[in-house]
C-alpha cells in the first residue's frame, strides 16, 4: 500500500449509501454499477461474502457492505445495487469485486478543502480501511480504501469489526 | 583467468582447424566466433605479430564463410594460425583483466556477412572458458528463451531418434533427422554466440555426419556418446532457462564437457573407446577396427564429398541442392535470413518414402511432425475462454422467452445455424489445446532404457495409443506421475532375469503403456508382467501402521488402494528392495488435481496394472447438475460411479460413524451435501433424494443431493483469490441461464466438517 493511495486526494468520487451512512470511492476504481441480480452463494464463507455473480463471463465475488459493517438488513430493497470495483492486491494483481450497497447516490468532485484525514475513533471503529472524510453540502462521507476493505476479504478478523459502533 | 581463456580459445580453434575441410563451410562459423573473441582481448595480452596473423585468419575465414575455403586458402589459414598460436604463446604474462569488463574493446569483425553469428551482440557475452559462459545484460533474453524452447524440442527429437537408431542403426532417415536436429541446435547456439554449446553440438554433429557417410558404424559407443552429449546440451539449456527465469542470475553457466569432447574426438579418430568411457551397458561392443582410417580421412580432408556441402552453417545460404542438402536446408534455411534461429520452427521434410521395415510404426513417430505455429498459451486460453462465453451467450439468446415466442421458421433456421457454428467453433477452439500424449510417453523410453541398464534387468517397453490427444496442461502434468510409476514398475515390478526365469517367465520383462479414449475422457493403462503386489504384505504393513484394523477384512481392491496413502511409501512395505508405493500418494495427488482417478489391479506373481482415467481437458468438464436446497451444483461426471435413489433398507446408521448406505453389498458412508455446505434442504430422508456414489481413489462416498437436474458440459472458471482458502469447491461455471453454479470437489467436500460449526 503506497502512501499516496491512503491519503485522501481531490477528484471525482462515487458516493453510495449503506443504511444511513454515506461512503465514497474514487470513481476511477468503479468498473460497473448494476442492479442486484441473483448471487450464487459460496458455502462456508463469512456471511458478508454473499457469493459470486457472472459479470459477462467473469466470476466476480460479491460482498454485502451492510453485513460487512454489521448494519443489519435493509428495509428498502428496491434500489439495491452492486458496485463492481477494481481491487488492487498487495502483490500488484488486480481483480474485480462487487459491493452490495443500498443506493448509489451521485458522482461528485471533492476539492482538497473538503477532505480530512480519518479522525481518531479510538477503539470504537476499525479505521483500517478509511482513507479520510469528505464534507460536502452539509453531508459527511467516508472515503473507503477498497483495496484494504475488499483486498483481505475472507481473512479479516471479524471480532474487530463487531466492536464497531454503527454511528459515526 | 585470462590466460586460461586464451588457452581455451586456442584449443577450440585448433580443434576446428583440424576438422576444416576444403570447400566446406563447416566449422568456419565457430572459428570466426573464436577468432573474434581472441581479437577482442585486451591488446596488452597479444603481441602485434599475433594480432596481425589473427586478422589474417579472420579475414580468410570470413571471406570463405559462404562456400568454404579452397585448398590453397586452407593451407594459408593453417600457417597463419600456427604463427598466431606461436606468437600468442610467447606473450602470456596475462594481466588479470576480465574480458567481460571490456565491452568497448570489442571490434565487430567486418560485417560483410550479415548473418555471421560472431558479430552479433548476443555473442559478445558468450565466453568460452572450458564450457563456461555467462548470460549478460546485453543478451537478447527473448532470443535465448526461444533458443531454450526450441532446443528442448530438438533434443527430445534427438533422443527419440537415437533410441530408434539403437534398434535399427541403419535407418537413414532417422539418422538424418538426428543430424539435422543437432545441426539446427548448433546453428541456434552459434547465432547466439554460445560457444561451448556450439562446440559440443558441432562435435556430436561431426560424429553423426561420419555415420551418415557410412564411415562410422553406429554402435553402442556412439549411441551412448550421443545420448550423453544430448544430456549435456540439455543441462546447458536448462541452466539458461533457469537464469532466464531469474534464478542465480549472472552466474556462470558451466557443464563439464571437456571429457565428452575428447571421447567424441577419440571416437571420430576411430580409437576404441578410451578408458574414461565406461559404457552404460555391459553389452556395448568395442569399436570394430575397420572404421578408423575412413573416419579420420573423411573428417579431415575429403576432396569432394558432396554431403559435406549439405551441412550449411547458418551463414551458408546458396548451396548446391543435393537431395540431402535440400532436406537439411529445409530445416535451417530461412533461419539466417530471419536472423533469429529460434523464430523458425524447423519445417520438417515432407514425410519420407515409407520405411518398409517391421519397425515402421516405431520409426514413424520420430518422423510424424506436422507443421507448427508457435503460439503464446495465454492467447490460446483467452480464445478458449471467449468461446465458452460465446456458447453461453448464444444459448441465452436462443432460450430467451421472447425469442421462443416468435415462432418464426426463418428465425428458427438461423438460430439453429448459429448454434451449430458456435458448437463447431468451440470444438475447434478446444482442439487447439489438444496435443498428442506422445511426448510424455516417449520420455518413458529413455527412462526405461537407462533404468533397466543400471539394474541389469531386461525390460521391453511397448507404447501404444501415443496419438491420443488431450489438453496440453494435462499432458505436462501427467509426465511426473507417469515417470514415477514407470520407475516403480522397473525398480520393483519387473524382476531380475534370473528370478523371472525361475518363475517360469521370459527373461525380458514387458511394460505396456497404452492410452485410449474412453467415455468422455482418456484412459491410460500401464501394465507390467512383474511380480505384482503382495496383498498380504501390504495388509500387514497397514495393520502395523494402524491404517486399518484387523476386523476391516478389506477386499483386494481396497488393499491395493492402501499404497496411495501417504506414509505408506516406506521400505520393505511391499518388496525387499525399497517398496512399491514410493510416493504413490504424490501420484494420486497429481492425478486428483487433474480431476482424474487411478485404479490398481494386480495379481501376485503375474503383474500389476494401473489405470488412470483423466478428463480430456481442464477447461471443460462434463458435469452432473444437481440441486441441493435452493442451489445448484456441478459434480464432475468422471468421479461419479453411479447415482441411485436408495431404498429404506439400504440405509443404516452406525453410532459415532454416521450414516452408511449399502450399494451392491458395499457399505459406503453417506455424505449429506446440504449439511456440509450449510444449506437448508427439504430432503432429510435419503430415500427421497438421490445418492451419488463418487470415487476419488481411496474411498467411495455417497453424496446425498436433492435432485439430479441434468448432465452438461461446462467451462470451468476459477473462483479467484477471494475464495482461495475455501475448500470443497474446485471452481465455478456459468450455466445456460447466465447464473453461476459451483463445481464440487467430492473428495474435499467429504473431508469437510459439518457446516454448522464452520459458519458462525
Amino acid at each position: 500500500m503506497t502512501p499516496i493511495q491512503t491519503l485522501p486526494r481531490a477528484g471525482k468520487y462515487l458516493t453510495f449509501a449503506v443504511a444511513q451512512e454515506r461512503y465514497s470511492v474514487p470513481v476511477l476504481k468503479v468498473r460497473e454499477i448494476m442492479r442486484l441480480c441473483p448471487v450464487t452463494p459460496v458455502p462456508r464463507m463469512p456471511s458478508y461474502i454473499k457469493g459470486v455473480i457472472n459479470l459477462r463471463g467473469k466470476i466476480v465475488p460479491v460482498v454485502d457492505l451492510r453485513e460487512r459493517f454489521s448494519l443489519g438488513a435493509a428495509e428498502d430493497t428496491e434500489r439495491i445495487c452492486i458496485v463492481v470495483v477494481q481491487v488492487e492486491e498487495p502483490d500488484g494483481a488486480s481483480r474485480l469485486t462487487g459491493m452490495i450497497v443500498d443506493v448509489v447516490e451521485e458522482v461528485s468532485q471533492f476539492q482538497s478543502d473538503d477532505l480530512e484525514p480519518p479522525p481518531d475513533f479510538g477503539d470504537a471503529v476499525d479505521a483500517r480501511f478509511i482513507v479520510g472524510m469528505a464534507k460536502t453540502r452539509g453531508q459527511v462521507k467516508t472515503l473507503l480504501d477498497i483495496d484494504r476493505l475488499l483486498g483481505f476479504v475472507g481473512q479479516i478478523d471479524l471480532r474487530a469489526l463487531n466492536t464497531r459502533s454503527a454511528e459515526l | 583467468m585470462a590466460d586460461t581463456h586464451v588457452d581455451a580459445l586456442l584449443q577450440e580453434l585448433a580443434t576446428e582447424m583440424a576438422f576444416l575441410s576444403p570447400d566446406s563451410a563447416q566449422g568456419l562459423t565457430v572459428m570466426v566466433a573464436a577468432l573474434g573473441q581472441l581479437q577482442r582481448l585486451p591488446s596488452a595480452m597479444v603481441s602485434a605479430d599475433a594480432m596481425q596473423e589473427l586478422a589474417l585468419c579472420l579475414a580468410l575465414c570470413q571471406s570463405a564463410a559462404g562456400a568454404g575455403l579452397a585448398p590453397p586458402q586452407l593451407d594459408k589459414l593453417q600457417t597463419a594460425f600456427e604463427r598466431m598460436a606461436n606468437a600468442l604463446y610467447v606473450v602470456q604474462p596475462a594481466p588479470e583483466v576480465s574480458v567481460l569488463a571490456q565491452p568497448s574493446a570489442r571490434t565487430l569483425p567486418a560485417p560483410d556477412e550479415p548473418a555471421a553469428p560472431a558479430p552479433d551482440e548476443a555473442s559478445a557475452s558468450a565466453e568460452d572458458d572450458a564450457g563456461r559462459f555467462f548470460i549478460g545484460p546485453e543478451d537478447d533474453l527473448e532470443l535465448l528463451n526461444e533458443f531454450c524452447n526450441e532446443g528442448r524440442d530438438l533434443l527430445s527429437q534427438v533422443e527419440q531418434g537415437v533410441l530408434v537408431l539403437e534398434d535399427n542403426p541403419r535407418h537413414k532417415d532417422t539418422l538424418n533427422q538426428v543430424f539435422r536436429a543437432f545441426h539446427t541446435f548448433k546453428g541456434g547456439a552459434g547465432f547466439l554466440g554460445i560457444a561451448p554449446i556450439q562446440l559440443l553440438a558441432h562435435h556430436l554433429e561431426s560424429l553423426l555426419d561420419a555415420a551418415r557417410k557410412d564411415q562410422l558404424p553406429i554402435n553402442q559407443t556412439v549411441i551412448d556418446l550421443i545420448l550423453a552429449g544430448g544430456d549435456a546440451l540439455q543441462k546447458y539449456v536448462s541452466a539458461i532457462a533457469r537464469q532466464l527465469a531469474g534464478e542465480d542470475r549472472g552466474q556462470a553457466i558451466f557443464v563439464a564437457t571437456a571429457e565428452l569432447l575428447q571421447r567424441v574426438e577419440a571416437c571420430l579418430r576411430g580409437e576404441a573407446a578410451p578408458v574414461a568411457l565406461a559404457p552404460v551397458t555391459s553389452t556395448a561392443p568395442a569399436m570394430p577396427a575397420v572404421i578408423p582410417s575412413a573416419a579420420v580421412t573423411s573428417a579431415r580432408t575429403p576432396p569432394d564429398l558432396p554431403p559435406q556441402t549439405a551441412q550449411p552453417e547458418p551463414v551458408a545460404l546458396p548451396l548446391p541442392p543435393s537431395p540431402e542438402a535440400a532436406k537439411a536446408l529445409s530445416a535451417v534455411a530461412d533461419k539466417p535470413v530471419l536472423a533469429a534461429p529460434a523464430l523458425a520452427k524447423p519445417v520438417p521434410a515432407a514425410p519420407d518414402k515409407s520405411a518398409p521395415s517391421a519397425n515402421a510404426g516405431k520409426l514413424a513417430r520420430t518422423e510424424a511432425l506436422a507443421n507448427f505455429v508457435k503460439l503464446d498459451t495465454h492467447k490460446l486460453d483467452a480464445l478458449v475462454d471467449l468461446m465458452g462465453e460465446l456458447v453461453i451467450a448464444q444459448s441465452m439468446v436462443v432460450q430467451h422467452s421472447l425469442v421462443q415466442q416468435l415462432r418464426d421458421r426463418e428465425l428458427d433456421r438461423h438460430l439453429r445455424q448459429l448454434s451449430r457454428i458456435t458448437t463447431d467453433l468451440q470444438r475447434n477452439a478446444m482442439s487447439l489445446r489438444m496435443v498428442p500424449i506422445r511426448s510424455t510417453f516417449q520420455k518413458m523410453n529413455r527412462l526405461v532404457r537407462d533404468l533397466a541398464a543400471t539394474q541389469h534387468k531386461q525390460v521391453q517397453l511397448i507404447l501404444s495409443g501415443e496419438d491420443t490427444e488431450l489438453d496440453r496442461n494435462i499432458v505436462e502434468e501427467l509426465a511426473d506421475p507417469l515417470l514415477h510409476m514407470m520407475r516403480n514398475a522397473v525398480d520393483h515390478g519387473i524382476e531380475s532375469p534370473a528370478d523371472r526365469l525361475a518363475a517360469g517367465k521370459s527373461a525380458q520383462g514387458t511394460i505396456e503403456l497404452h492410452a485410449t479414449h474412453q467415455g468422455g475422457g482418456i484412459l491410460i493403462r500401464m501394465r507390467d508382467d512383474g511380480r505384482g503386489l503382495d496383498t498380504q504384505r501390504i495388509l500387514n504393513k497397514a495393520l502395523q501402521k494402524g491404517l486399518i484394523t484387523a476386523e476391516d477384512a478389506p477386499t483386494d481392491k481396497s488393499i491395493f488402494n492402501l499404497i496411495f496413502l501417504p506414509g505408506f511409501s516406506t521400505a520393505e512395505a511391499v518388496t525387499d528392495i525399497s517398496g512399491r508405493g514410493v510416493g504413490m500418494d504424490v501420484v494420486r495427488g497429481n492425478i486428483a488435481r487433474l480431476r482424474g482417478r487411478i485404479d490398481i489391479t494386480s495379481t501376485f506373481g503375474e503383474g500389476t496394472t494401473f489405470e488412470i482415467f483423466l478428463p480430456l481437458t481442464l477447461a471443460i468438464i462434463d458435469g452432473m447438475l444437481v440441486g441441493v436446497g435452493q442451489e445448484r451444483f456441478i459434480v464432475p461426471t468422471l468421479t461419479i460411479r453411479e447415482s441411485l435413489r436408495p431404498q429404506p433398507n439400504m440405509v443404516s446408521t452406525v453410532q459415532g460413524k454416521g450414516e452408511l448406505i449399502r450399494v451392491r453389498d458395499k457399505l459406503i458412508p453417506l455424505v449429506r451435501l446440504s449439511d456440509k455446505l450449510g444449506l437448508v434442504s427439504q430432503v432429510r430422508d435419503p430415500c427421497e433424494g438421490i445418492v451419488m456414489v463418487v470415487d476419488s481413489g481411496v474411498r467411495s462416498r455417497a453424496l446425498l443431493v436433492d435432485s439430479l437436474i441434468g448432465k452438461q458440459e461446462v467451462v470451468i472458471k476459477s473462483l479467484g483469490q477471494t475464495f482461495k482458502h475455501q475448500q470443497g469447491m474446485s471452481g465455478a461455471a456459468i450455466l445456460g441461464d447466465g447464473r453461476v453454479a459451483l463445481i464440487i470437489d467430492p473428495e474435499a467436500v467429504s473431508q469437510l466438517g459439518s457446516a454448522a460449526e464452520a459458519v458462525s
